[in-house]
């Protein structure tokens, strides 16, 4: 299901239609759980049994958690959850890859597994949502949320539209008490709602796919060796903010949509291109999958209270898990392994030099905020290329150990890449510490309208073909 | 550009996020009501620029159409010379039954020709366009589109059938929604600025000239059989990439290099396969080589002559039928081309009919 697509925009108005104009919350909240169903059965009706079935079965296992008190039975329950979902989500997202791999080992023994997962048919947001399904079960194990009465409520925040396929992932902590009252039609609410899917929208269809994914496309699907240096900076900066702004422009969308419909979704980015160290960035790029590695694998293997040594192993462990989340795949077990070793060695130096006070004072953040962004840009490239050879080839090509160049990028995209990313970046810096809807108050009524003006008129221009949100791939 | 989007920064559990103060539901009306007249104004100017409400060629538009396919059915494929030059509802007046169109513009048919191999259902008649320089390669990117399409046809899901349905009621009948020469992208192509040194080749699209009906029968808009310019833009655009694929080929044959020839053999048998595997069914493979003229035919002929690529080769392929517009006097006094590529809405209907005769005294409509 696309933000960008007329089917969703379609449906999404008919259900607004109905949905203020009905007086039972109870058939209002039934007629987004139907709503959220169809629109997920759009892309492939077989792709709901896989939802509906991790639904109930949490459902069931949080319902005998909450009726038993032996506390061995309970961890018994959070142990099925965890490995039924986890291994859904292996089976899709690694099956093929780990039957290879098995086969290989076997082969000297004459063994094959008959056996060849489907690698193209990954239900979509199975990511996403099983990670709701583990969370809800295991927060009712802590005790931190009671199961609701109503399995209704707790399909609908399991299928909820607006973050189903590509998220953020919500808790169940901060969505059932939404439930629980009836929403009524808001203008000013509405509007806000609105405003900021069409933001993300901008986000996407103008500014990724239409101004920065041709040059990505350019850089990142040239194989031959000998690419210009300027070429794979710009390519891999492009990508950096590509991959940003269709994230977030994603999320942007589904807090919008959700806000239409009077329901709360949290941030999932906070100018993460603006961030101060690694440390910083992981609290500000997809915010919702950091914490809940945070809350369900790091805190549980001691957090930061266990000796040093455990607490960097802590720290490798949730980023490349966080890596192979994405996708199970070597690139992006190097991308979390990089990224942890970073945060490692930041940490260290923090600790280190923390009486120094030269180190710690504030003129050395606009450098270290520049250093950061280098090598953020350098190591996401392994979020896009193929295998690690290719990775190498353009950190070579990065780093100008590249001799005989050539360019791949014409003028137009040139030109294109410089008007858009660094007002990108300038506007993370600016919003670092800010907030959005208060600087939004601040501008006068005439620019807003320009603005949004400008926004729509862009969309329609820009003719977006549909494209799938990246994020809906992991 | 956000960033972060809520003035809440607690993370409490019962988190409610709250609207700025200021109002923007007045702001929304008024953005919503420039943007209609915005486009209103759009659409007339494109109106008169010559462009006419018409569909894009996408995947979407492919999809349905391939649905279309029974197990009896003429089904053309080959690349832009074959939906031009071949009018399905000509066909359809003469021989009673409308083929369908699912050739693909710059793309090769090895691949659409392979996927009918293997669709076990048909066993009808395949009639295939076929362009030497386009069909003898392995390079990717005129096989890049066939996969696309391809790739999108296995997994065309409800919600995008539906889409495509809601997208034909604009597409239909506004002009400005045209992605090849109106959309933002293409209109970044065309800002006139010199390329750096030591550029790798980097072809601009040809103008907009294929305009399609939901059946995906094609022909020139009125605006480009009118301006000679707009003719002089598509032949010089569209030769560039062949002049420069031309030059690697024949440096390959130059260097007598033997893995070209090891490909073409390939190919060869490749084709002859899944020719066979169509004929074993009961179905039938007629293969066209449509015609040319001016700078585009001495390149291609010069490049991939004849005698090498059509009697040496296409004919090892064991099609039923094998039309070359050079070997039919009818076809070949056909006056071609305004582009040196593609027949005119005129010519096309005339060429049609030509083909139909062709075929029918070979028993094979």
């Amino acid at each position: 299901m696309l933000f960008n697509s007329l089917i969703f925009i379609t449906v999404f108005i008919i259900v607004i239609l109905f949905y203020y104009n009905i007086k039972s919350w109870k058939i209002r909240k039934f007629l987004l759980l139907g709503s959220s169903y169809f629109l997920y059965a759009l892309s492939n009706p077989i792709f709901v049994l896989f939802l509906f079935f991790s639904t109930v079965l949490d459902w069931f296992l949080a319902t005998w958690i909450s009726k038993t008190d032996s506390l061995r039975k309970k961890r018994l329950y959070v142990f099925c959850s965890v490995v039924v979902n986890i291994g859904l989500l292996l089976y899709f997202k690694a099956g093929l890859i780990l039957v290879n791999l098995l086969n290989s080992y076997f082969a000297d023994f004459n063994l094959i597994i008959p056996y060849q997962p489907s690698n193209y048919l990954i239900p979509i947001g199975i990511s996403f949502y099983t990670f709701q399904t583990i969370s809800f079960t295991v927060d009712v194990f802590r005790d931190e949320i009671k199961r609701p009465k109503s399995f209704f409520d707790y399909a609908l925040y399991v299928s909820f539209f607006p973050q189903l396929v590509a998220g953020p992932i919500v808790r169940a902590g901060d969505f059932f008490p939404q439930c629980h009252k009836k929403k009524s039609f808001n203008t000013q609410t509405f509007s806000w709602g609105l405003f900021l899917f069409i933001t993300g929208l901008f986000q996407k269809v103008v500014i990724s796919d239409t101004i920065l994914s041709p040059t990505v496309g350019l850089v990142f699907t040239n194989t031959t060796p000998g690419i210009h240096w300027v070429d794979a900076w710009i390519g891999s900066t492009a990508f950096a903010a590509q991959l940003f702004l269709d994230f977030s422009g994603y999320s942007t969308c589904a807090i919008g949509v959700a806000l239409m419909l009077g329901f709360s979704i949290k941030d999932n980015f906070r100018s993460p291109l603006a961030a101060i160290g690694f440390n910083d960035f992981w609290k500000r790029w997809h915010i919702s999958l950091y914490n809940w590695f945070k809350d369900y694998v790091f805190i549980p293997l001691g957090g930061s209270r266990v000796s040093i040594p455990r607490v960097y192993l802590n720290i490798l462990i949730l980023t490349v898990l966080s890596g192979l989340w994405h996708r199970f795949s070597l690139t992006f077990l190097v991308w979390g392994l990089i990224h942890g070793v970073l945060i490692i060695l930041e940490s260290t130096l923090v600790r280190l030099f923390r009486k120094n006070k030269f180190l710690s004072s504030s003129a050395l953040k606009i450098p270290y905020r520049i250093l950061t962004s280098l090598i953020l840009i350098l190591t996401i490239v392994l979020f896009r290329v193929v295998d690690l050879n290719q990775a190498f080839l353009l950190f070579k090509a990065m780093l100008g150990f590249t001799s005989n160049t050539y360019s791949v990028i014409p003028s137009f995209y040139l030109l294109s890449f410089f008007a858009v990313v660094p007002i990108v970046i300038a506007s993370h810096w600016y919003f670092y510490n800010r907030d959005f809807a208060k600087e939004i108050t601040k501008l006068p009524k005439s620019f807003l309208v320009s603005m949004i003006t400008f926004m729509l008129c862009s969309l329609i221009l820009a003719q977006g073909k549909g494209n799938d949100f990246i994020y809906f791939q992991f | 550009m956000t960033l972060s989007t809520s003035n809440s920064k607690k993370e409490v559990s019962s988190f409610k996020r709250i609207p700025p103060k200021k109002r923007l539901t007045g702001v929304m009306i008024l953005s919503f009501i420039i943007t209609i007249l915005f486009c209103t104004g759009w659409e007339f100017y494109i109106l008169k620029q010559g462009f006419l409400p018409a569909l894009d060629d996408k995947e979407d538009l492919w999809s349905i159409n391939r649905e279309k396919v029974r197990d009896d059915s003429t089904v053309f494929i080959g690349a832009s010379r074959q939906i031009h030059n071949l009018n399905l509802y000509k066909w359809e007046e003469l021989t009673g039954k409308r083929p369908i169109q699912l050739s693909i513009s710059t793309s090769n048919s090895r691949l659409i020709l392979e996927h009918f191999a293997n669709d076990t259902q048909f066993k009808g008649t395949l009639v295939m366009g076929l362009i030497n320089g386009m069909y003898f390669t392995q390079t990717r990117p005129v096989q890049q589109k066939t996969l696309e399409y391809l790739n999108y046809y296995k997994q065309f899901s409800p919600g995008q059938k539906i889409s495509f349905y809601l997208n034909y009621l604009l597409d239909s009948n506004l002009a400005f929604i045209e992605q090849i020469e109106l959309s933002l992208p293409s209109l970044i192509k065309e800002i006139p600025i010199e390329n750096r040194e030591k550029m790798r080749p980097y072809f601009l699209p040809t103008p907009y000239f294929t305009a399609l009906d939901i059946n995906r029968n094609g022909q020139f808009p009125n605006r480009v059989l009118k301006s000679i310019e707009i003719q002089n833009k598509i032949k010089e655009r569209a030769l560039a990439p062949i002049i420069n694929f031309g030059n690697v080929v024949t440096k390959l044959e130059q260097d007598k290099l033997d893995n070209y020839s090891q490909t073409l053999e390939t190919i060869i048998l490749d084709s002859k396969n899944h020719i066979n595997k169509i004929q074993k069914r009961g179905g039938k493979v007629v293969i066209l080589y449509h015609p040319s003229s001016g700078d585009l035919k001495k390149v291609a002929d010069g490049t991939f002559k004849k005698e090498i690529f059509w009697d040496n080769s296409v004919r090892k392929f064991g099609a039923d039928l094998l039309i070359h517009y050079l070997d039919y006097p009818q076809l070949n006094e056909i006056n071609c081309c305004i582009d040196e590529s593609h027949l005119t809405p005129n010519d096309s209907t005339i060429y049609t009919e030509r083909i139909v005769e062709i075929l029918d005294k070979n028993n094979l409509i």
